[in-house]
């Protein structure tokens, strides 16, 4: 991250992030293709009164409770699926975001914001597929935009002290726009935190979240099937929930689960003459059991092991119905080690 | 009419003022405060003290203070950049954002000791200024009631000569326990190995001579070769004390103990973090003990 301070209140900052898949089996290059690109470029500044904040640019929206953190700073090495499904990865849009943190004496944060989107868009449902299984745009979207497609966000979210060392983060979040259809975004989070004793680095940290989403629009050109609806809505539910304890300075093992239910729609042959003739919703659940060790080098350099059992239907993992997954991960922080305020 | 309105101003003139919104980041600057503004400050503390003071848990209920404070205080040289920056820009109170008027950091008159000659990581967790832990030393204990007393007058002038008044009993005490103190510590020779490197102000102020710390650079913990090193060294140079800062385990402590018989002394480096250092005096008493009891 660079940041410069425009003022006593204001602040200018552009996240870069640089990554890359590792192929250990290449003979080619391991590294594959390296990618640099920036995450957020915005400006922010607390200048305004009455507890108000206000961010300008590209950032990632305060929508969900993992969906805001990168990639870096998740407490696993991946996004769940539900996650990646329904936000589409990220919570990265473009726009301005108004927060409220009222002068009371319970914390409590309010955030309005309107953007192009959210995230990757319809990501997960905006998807058919033919008789053939091929994937295409199931929604017709429209290149041209306004403001009325602008997509507007809330998030409400408190933090309950439940005693030293104890404490209940709850968030919900409610969003809707224009992108490919009519796109609603919808979540409920809660993060339970224990500290066992203030004189150690104990840490219990149980979360979870659930989410909805759903595109309502007409059909694109490929999806229409004569005699068939030729506009629909698809929806698709999620939720994950993960627990893990920080033992001392270094040593943090996790479990997570995940859940994930896309709605699409896919167009089928009955007379098998190569031509579609009906159109049906398909609902594909998938989840995932991953059991997760942190160890931290340091204050700014951590390892990270994960290991991924995922379940699915219909061959959904290159034609089986299970899989296994495994990441290594070695984070490393620059600069000044500080903390942002998440509720 | 005329007479209410002056029985009105006559009692608002005699009500004392209502007490000023304080939050401090450690119990350190807590106490001292609260001895210098007296019934006149509300004082809230981030940390219990008990805590890494590197390490403080961001808490909710210190955004909500820190929302309706008058003045934000901090030890500075960068002791509290992982927590106290995040929680004073989510209170959104223009007043003590830093450089604003109810800002104080209290290093400005600190000689940093340890100051890197490189920032770079390879030196572990450093602080770019130089080390942070000037709090065990009670000549800037002296230093920060001072400061605070100006810091205070300046938000409530009518008051500047009782903060003032009030600094200057909180300096004398000091001052006068000083020379306890040194006496306590002075021609023991005292040589002693700590946990963390939290302690070069103490050492350097009573003429105590630290041999190495624990972790061989800051934040990062020793692997074996490091451990066998060090004890190689205080048996070198006849290091008879482990200190070990309280929220640190006792594992790597006892076993340099056991290969060099050394003995092992669990230490407050803030109020509070033990049971015998409940003020700011107690913690210099407490530390001074550890090293002479």
């Amino acid at each position: 991250m660079v940041q410069s301070n425009i003022d006593q209140l204001a602040r200018a900052y552009v996240v870069f992030n640089a990554g890359s898949e590792l192929d250990p089996w290449s003979k080619t290059d391991p590294f594959g293709e390296v990618s640099l690109g920036i995450e957020e470029a915005a400006i922010e500044t607390s200048a305004l009164p009455y507890g108000l904040g206000l961010k300008v640019g590209q950032f990632f929206a305060d929508f969900s409770r993992l969906g805001k953190v990168h990639c870096h700073e998740l407490p696993f090495t991946d996004r769940p699926a539900s996650l990646k499904g329904i936000i589409g990865g990220e919570a990265k849009a473009r726009g301005l975001e108004l927060s409220w943190v009222p002068p009371v004496d319970h914390y409590l944060r309010l955030t309005l914001g309107a953007v192009d989107n959210i995230g990757a868009g319809t990501a997960a449902t905006g998807v058919f597929t033919t008789p053939g299984g091929d994937t295409a745009d199931l929604f017709a979207g429209d290149s041209n935009r306004s403001l009325s497609d602008l997509t507007c966000y809330g998030r409400a979210a408190t933090i309950l002290e439940l005693g030293e060392g104890t404490s209940l983060n709850v968030g919900i979040d409610y969003a809707r726009g224009q992108d490919q259809g009519t796109r609603e975004l919808a979540s409920a989070d809660a993060k339970f935190t224990w500290l066992p004793d203030a004189a150690r680095f104990d840490r219990l940290e149980i979360g979870g979240e659930l989410l909805h989403g759903k595109t309502d629009g007409a059909f694109g050109p490929s999806a229409l099937v004569a005699g068939e609806a030729t506009s629909g809505s698809a929806t698709a539910h999620g939720a994950y929930v993960y627990a893990q304890y920080r033992i001392g300075k270094d040593w943090e093992p996790g479990l997570r689960y995940d859940w994930f239910r896309p709605e699409s729609w896919s167009q089928s042959d009955a007379d098998s003459d190569g031509i579609a003739d009906g159109l049906a919703r398909t609902r594909q659940s998938q989840s995932s059991l991953s059991a997760y060790l942190n160890y931290n080098l340091s204050e700014y350099s951590r390892l990270r092991l994960e290991v991924s059992h995922l379940n699915g239907a219909s061959g959904a993992f290159n034609g089986k119905d299970d899989d296994w997954l495994g990441f290594l991960q070695w984070t490393v922080t620059m600069g000044p080690h500080t903390h942002s305020f998440q509720p | 009419m005329k007479i209410i309105i002056l029985t009105y101003l006559t009692v608002l003139s005699i009500l004392p003022a209502a007490p000023l919104n304080v939050v401090v980041t450690l119990p350190d600057l807590a106490d001292i405060t609260r001895q210098v503004g007296g019934e006149q400050v509300a004082v809230f503390c981030i940390a219990s003290g008990r805590e890494d003071p590197h390490n403080v848990p961001l808490k909710p209920s210190a955004i909500t203070r820190l929302a309706q404070a008058d003045l934000f205080i901090q030890l500075g040289l960068e002791l509290e950049h992982a927590y106290a920056p995040a929680l004073v820009k989510e209170s959104r109170n223009r007043k003590i954002q830093q450089d604003g008027p109810g800002f104080l950091d209290l290093s400005g008159g600190v000689k940093p000791l340890q100051v890197p000659t490189s920032v770079d990581r390879k030196g572990g967790d450093v602080h770019p200024n130089g080390n942070p832990h000037y709090n065990t030393d009670p000549v800037y204990g002296q230093m920060m009631a001072r400061g605070i007393a100006a810091k205070l007058g300046q938000l409530r002038p009518e008051s500047a000569s009782v903060f003032k008044a009030n600094a200057d009993k909180v300096v004398a005490l000091l001052q006068g326990r000083m020379a306890g103190w040194q006496a306590k510590l002075a021609g023991k020779n005292i040589k002693f190995v700590s946990y963390h490197a939290d302690l070069p102000y103490f050492a350097a102020r009573f003429g105590l001579t630290q041999v190495g710390t624990i972790q061989p650079k800051p934040g990062i913990e020793p692997g074996p070769r490091e451990i066998e090193a060090l004890a190689a060294a205080m048996q070198q140079h006849g290091v008879k004390l482990i200190v070990k800062e309280s929220f640190y385990s006792e594992r790597i402590p006892n076993q340099l103990a056991k290969m060099t018989g050394a003995k092992v002394v669990n230490i407050p480096i803030l109020v509070n973090g033990t049971p015998a250092a409940k003020d700011y005096v107690s913690l210099i008493d407490t530390l001074v003990n550890a090293f002479a009891p």
